[in-house]
């Protein structure tokens, strides 16, 4: 099964012509044991069609070249699902806060123009609305809920990966289930990079001072001296408003690095990383190590594609190219209390605000708002330093999947309550602006019933 | 002046609820005529601290308060100024330095519950859950909360345990409930 799977995508290469402007990928999403199935279709231009079979389950993906719809047609133990995606949306970071629980990123308006590859997408709400018809429902298997899925590239890169994560979510409406399997991921990494030296910096060694610093060695440098040549890197411009010099303390800044340094003893006494945790834009993220799991957490807003994986290490998650293992793009999380007087990379850079929250802030001449998982922030435009957190969010609630730990209480606002209360055949519960509706035995969460703040 | 503002309050809460129930009538009568004296509307949490809170100078410092005067609606285990006083000497000061700040960040948002989480809320879960509820915070880890006759205790990471000693103050974009420990988040206490 495995092997005729392979060759199919072999084949996918040998069909498929590179996609010059618009890469898309297909995902696949496969097991013999698994009941659930999914696909997901990115971008537009020319698709091959990947024919796959396994476990006496059928999964055919069509294409057609340049249009902008995709129709899977699966059957799942009995059960159709089909989709129809708007063939748009790239496959980045999720929004969340969003009533259809996009954790799959492919979801879009037909209008909806491609993204860049640095840039973030939008999740749009109506979406789930009208756009997404697709009903499916996962079917565990025997209580296990562990699944495997693969991309399929379809612009000429055959990236199958299969990853390691039990999330599970229901699809319905624009929702979506995905449960993935981790194991094989890094070796598969391994097998489709391409390996490169940026700025210098081969994979994996760390070489002070020149921007390849990774964040374990750099805080090895606290209570080092000083190097000469950084006694006079003096900040930035706009840095220079938060971090001020003192009697105590003076302060550097080197390749991303804020050097907080003792007057008298003129050691390093503190690094603060001001782009993404020591890594930036362009360099290549250190694959080598395994440690670079996502945590649950986030898991469900930063999925891989075939054009992107997401990565996190120390409060940044970062976008890497699967190829070069470059980093795209880099986002903060405010669980590293990446905070007031940070700055914010530059590809981050258009309101993405989740939309229960939008009515409070929009960007104006002085301030713009931003949002990463977590928090919203509001950045200062002059110095793109970020000058408060405006809004702190959870990891979410999604339709379809469990309650997540930690919701026992009734935690529905004030003004809710008298339309919103618990009963022994429904639960509320709120996060992030939104109200779902969970249901009492089985701790699924069935719906999205309001969206405030 | 208080009584007029709760009175006030009163009056406007139970107005604009529409069809208002029952139970929630008295579930809001309660929770306002328990709540502080000050009306739902217009004091934020951020607004609603003292000057000299310390609760309330550990978020400036880690720029949350912003966040605690933004929508919300947040519910906020305040640690008390006498909470914070019973930390080892010092610990307060390190963790409002800049390189802290990822610390103190994940030590107030471990403070905070995302909603509207009232006392009665709490004690309700803490039933239906046999004794032992669990509470999400915005930092990502839970709070177990339990009771010890009508007294809610929380219980943190590290197996220290707080109580609410004032609950329900009642804010525009949420709700504080005072405890005299402060929570701490990492295993290790």
């Amino acid at each position: 099964m495995r092997k005729m799977f392979l060759a199919a995508g072999v084949a996918a290469l040998a069909i498929s012509a590179p996609v010059a402007s618009k890469p898309g990928e297909n995902k696949g999403n496969q097991s013999g044991q698994s009941a659930e199935r999914q696909e997901q279709q990115r971008g537009g231009g020319q698709k091959a069609k990947a024919n796959r079979g396994g476990g006496g389950q059928q999964a055919r993906a069509e294409r057609r070249g340049g249009g902008q719809q995709m129709r899977v047609e699966r059957s799942n133990r009995g059960q159709q699902a089909r989709i129809e995606r708007s063939s748009q949306m790239r496959f980045a970071q999720v929004e969340r806060g969003r009533q259809d629980k996009a954790r799959n990123d492919n979801r879009g308006r037909q209008a909806e123009v491609r993204q860049v590859r640095e840039k973030r997408v939008e999740r749009q709400r109506n979406e789930i609305r009208g756009r997404d018809r697709q009903v499916e429902r996962v079917a565990v298997n025997r209580g296990r809920d562990r699944q495997v899925e693969r991309v399929f590239a379809n612009n000429g890169r055959n990236a199958e990966r299969v990853r390691g994560e039990t999330v599970l979510r229901v699809r319905k409406d624009g929702d979506r289930v995905r449960v993935r399997d981790f194991d094989r991921f890094q070796a598969r990494f391994a097998d489709n990079r391409a390996l490169g030296l940026i700025n210098g910096c081969p994979p994996g060694l760390a070489r002070k001072n020149n921007g390849c610093l990774p964040p374990g060695q750099a805080r090895k440098l606290i209570g080092t001296l000083i190097p000469t040549a950084l006694r006079s890197s003096f900040l930035p411009d706009g840095l220079r408003n938060y971090w001020r010099d003192d009697d105590e303390r003076y302060y550097r800044y080197n390749d991303g690095y804020l050097y907080g340094v003792n007057r008298e003893t003129n050691l390093i006494a503190s690094l603060l990383p001001m782009f993404g945790g020591g890594y930036s834009l362009g360099q290549q993220f250190p694959y080598q190590s395994s440690a670079y799991y996502m945590p649950s957490y986030y898991q469900p807003f930063y999925q891989d594609t075939a054009d992107s994986w997401y990565r996190y290490n120390d409060g940044y998650v970062y976008a890497i190219d699967p190829y070069s293992g470059m980093i795209d793009n880099i986002i903060p999380t405010y669980d590293y209390g990446y905070g007031v007087g940070q700055m914010l990379p530059t590809s981050y850079s258009y309101y993405n605000l989740p939309y229960p929250y939008r009515s409070y802030y929009s960007d104006n001449d002085d301030y713009s708002y931003r949002y990463a998982p977590g928090a919203i922030y509001q950045v200062d435009r002059d110095s793109q330093l970020i000058s408060a957190v405006v809004s702190l969010l959870t990891g979410g609630l999604g339709v379809g999947q469990q309650l997540p730990l930690g919701y026992d209480a009734y935690n529905v606002p004030m003004n809710y309550r008298s339309q919103y209360y618990d009963t022994p055949d429904n639960m509320y519960r709120y996060s992030n602006g939104y109200i779902y509706q969970v249901d009492p035995t089985s701790r699924l969460v069935t719906a999205v019933i309001d969206a405030i703040v | 002046m208080s009584r007029s503002v709760v009175g006030i309050g009163l009056a406007l809460t139970l107005a604009v609820l529409p069809g208002c129930n029952q139970a929630e009538d008295s579930n809001q009568a309660a929770n306002a005529a328990a709540g502080d004296a000050q009306a739902a509307d217009g004091t934020t949490i951020a607004s609603g601290m003292a000057r000299d809170n310390k609760f309330l100078a550990a978020a400036k410092s880690a720029g949350l308060d912003a966040t605690l005067a933004g929508p919300g609606p947040y519910t906020v285990l305040m640690p008390t100024n006498a909470a914070f006083d019973k930390l080892p000497a010092g610990t307060l000061e390190n963790l409002q330095k800049p390189e802290q700040k990822g610390q103190l960040t994940g030590l107030l948002t471990y403070h905070i519950l995302p909603g509207v989480v009232l006392a009665e809320d709490i004690g309700k879960a803490i039933d239906n859950a046999k004794g032992k509820a669990v509470l999400a915070t915005m930092g990502g880890e839970t709070v177990t909360a339990t009771k010890e006759g009508d007294k809610i205790v929380l219980t943190d990471a590290a197996g220290n345990k707080a109580n609410v000693v004032k609950a329900d103050e009642n804010r525009s974009n949420g709700i504080v409930h005072e405890i005299d420990a402060v929570l701490s988040p990492a295993k290790s206490g």
